[in-house]
């Protein structure tokens, strides 16, 4: 019981310290999407005073929610490593930085997908502002749509509004799986 | 004679949108990221084809949108492609994309649109969207 109870004083002490205005864990629903946009929409009214940041922070935790659900293993960690779930799931953290804020998401994935969202991610890396933009115009008229609709766009999208480069990690978990992580910086 | 137009209501996740057959004005307000884009934008298809089989000489698009998820801006695109083809049969096609004062990612968001088709695109900055 004891240590139950310092275990949630250590929670939100975590929290406190890594200045994080929402998390989450757990299966997502569209629904549960419009409802997290919802609160972070309003807290964000709260604290960011410059209407553009706000919603170039709002942008990116949409496209990052999309990617999340859509681009889903349906995984979650378990005692006999990884089960299936019927909704898609993961985690994602929305935290003030010095900077800025930070937009964190994590999901299970199958490791052979992982080196082609891997390259994509290194490309748009590579690419400034001006490629950046030449590529989303290109992908936008290519008429190439993926099975939920936005045909690579996303993540092109998310790196023009943040403005710096992607932050990722892939950790294999198991001989079929690897958790995918990405940290997204939004500068003000 | 009444006249003929379709109407969507403006919800958290999609635009209000408005289309007057009879005058040629197309009017999208609000915010576009619903859930399945897919079968939101189907519906908005099927009207447009139904008012190009026989559409006006000027066409009015506005726009008033305060923000547009990468999912949604692939059907917008498919929807300035038919006005495109209205346009370049000769039967004029504007677009008034507005956009909150100082918005300038909402504006580059209609600068993508208009440097890939030859329609006519009126850039307008004001207060309020709606």
């Amino acid at each position: 019981m004891a240590d139950l109870l310092d275990r949630v004083h250590d929670l939100y002490d975590e929290l406190e310290k890594h200045r994080v205005m929402l998390s989450f864990k757990g299966g997502l629903s569209p629904e549960l999407i419009t409802v997290l946009l919802g609160l972070i929409e309003r807290k964000l009214d709260g604290i960011e005073p410059d209407a553009r940041a706000r919603k170039r922070v709002f942008n990116v935790v949409v496209e990052c929610l999309q990617n999340l659900f859509h681009h889903n293993g349906h995984l979650r960690a378990s005692t006999e490593g990884v089960e299936r779930t019927d909704e898609p799931h993961g985690v994602v953290m929305i935290a003030r930085t010095d900077k800025g804020y930070s937009v964190l998401t994590g999901n299970f994935m199958r490791g052979s997908d992982v080196s082609q969202l891997k390259s994509h991610l290194d490309r748009i890396n590579s690419l400034d502002a001006e490629a950046l933009r030449e590529w989303y115009r290109a992908k936008l008229s290519d008429g190439q749509y993926s099975q939920v609709g936005g045909g690579g766009l996303g993540m092109i999208d998310i790196a023009r509004r943040s403005g710096g480069k992607l932050e990722y990690a892939f950790v294999p978990y198991d001989k079929d799986n690897a958790f995918f992580s990405l940290n997204v910086n939004v500068n003000t | 004679m009444t006249t003929k137009r379709f109407h969507l209501d403006r919800t958290e996740t999609s635009p209000q949108i408005d289309l007057d057959l009879d005058n040629g004005v197309m009017e999208f307000v609000g915010r576009s990221l619903p859930h399945n884009s897919e079968q939101f934008y189907s519906r908005v298809y099927r009207w447009l084809e139904e008012y190009l089989e026989a559409p006006r000489e000027e066409t009015t698009v506005n726009m008033r949108l305060d923000y547009l998820d990468t999912s949604s801006s692939k059907h917008l695109y498919n929807i300035f492609q038919k006005l495109d083809a209205v346009n370049e049969r000769g039967q004029h096609v504007l677009v008034n994309w507005h956009f909150e004062t100082g918005d300038e990612e909402m504006a580059e968001t209609g600068k993508d649109y208009e440097s890939l088709f030859r329609l006519d695109f009126k850039f307008v900055e004001v207060q309020d969207l709606f």
